[in-house]
């Protein structure tokens, strides 16, 4: 029984560990920020689950695999929850992904879903005369059309343009 | 037993050190933060494994404390990193409404 327990746990945990070092090895690998993070969510779920679940069959009847099980809780519930911020924070600030679909074409571009409001805010201040209670207006009515071409923008997008693609690069 | 908790963490030191590298190299700063809660995932996994390879169970408590902490010190980044980026846009179209 000891030894079915040891080599339980010994598969588990080799096992585990080869997921982690996948999952590092993505992260140096992978060709951009969103792959990356794909690399880097396999090593905090397949890896961690497997190393905690054979560290836990290794405790016995003590604290020690109840200790363990708190820990596996809390990464499972936090690490999701960070990684969809991360992919917020970086889709908000403009990050995009460089993948290409099979025809080679690239994806279409994904709209963040706060930036949506914004195309509107701009073609409706257009239509009307008071332009910033109109601005007000449409950005309360979220559920507007993504952005449909960057030529029918007015000049004042022209005029923040640069300023925003400078604001990129930095950061 | 030894030897594979001693393999479980050279495995888990070398993506950390992986992880470190990424986060020195990486382009954006989202690159950067995801190598620091990469490493910050590692770490509480290799204080987990370092608890019964070297037998103090105390360990474990540790292991949970920084697992709490990296969680508090990733959104704090990306709380900041996000509101940075709001903050220049309103102030790029307060500049385009003069």
């Amino acid at each position: 029984m000891n030894l079915l327990i040891d080599i339980a746990s010994a598969v588990l945990l080799l096992t585990g560990g080869f997921f982690v070092f996948v999952g590092g090895f993505g992260v140096m690998r992978m060709p951009e920020f969103f792959t990356r993070m794909h690399a880097a969510s396999l090593t905090d779920t397949g890896g961690a689950a497997l190393i905690l679940l054979g560290l836990m069959l290794q405790g016995g009847f003590t604290l020690v695999p109840l200790k363990l099980a708190a820990i596996f809780l809390f990464l499972f519930l936090t690490s999701p929850t960070a990684s969809y911020a991360l992919a917020n924070a970086a889709l908000l600030s403009g990050v995009r992904t460089a993948c290409r679909n099979e025809t080679g074409s690239p994806l279409p571009e994904n709209q963040p879903h706060t930036a949506t409001s914004k195309p509107a805010a701009v073609s409706s201040a257009k239509a009307s005369a008071g332009k910033t209670a109109a601005a007000k207006v449409s950005r309360k009515a979220a559920p507007a059309k993504p952005a449909k071409t960057v030529a029918k923008k007015p000049v004042k997008t022209a005029a923040r343009k640069p300023a925003k693609k400078t604001a990129r690069k930095k950061s | 037993m030894e030897w594979v908790y001693f393999g479980t963490s050279i495995a888990i030191l070398v993506t950390m050190v992986l992880a470190v590298a990424r986060g020195l190299i990486g382009p954006t700063i989202f690159d950067r933060v995801l190598a620091v809660n990469m490493f910050g995932t590692k770490t509480v996994l290799f204080l987990a494994v370092i608890a019964f390879l070297s037998g103090r169970p105390d360990f474990l408590d540790l292991a949970l404390a920084y697992a709490l902490i990296n969680f508090i010190g990733v959104f704090a980044v990306l709380l900041f990193f996000q509101s940075r980026g709001v903050r220049r846009e309103a102030e790029a179209e307060r500049e385009a409404d003069k």
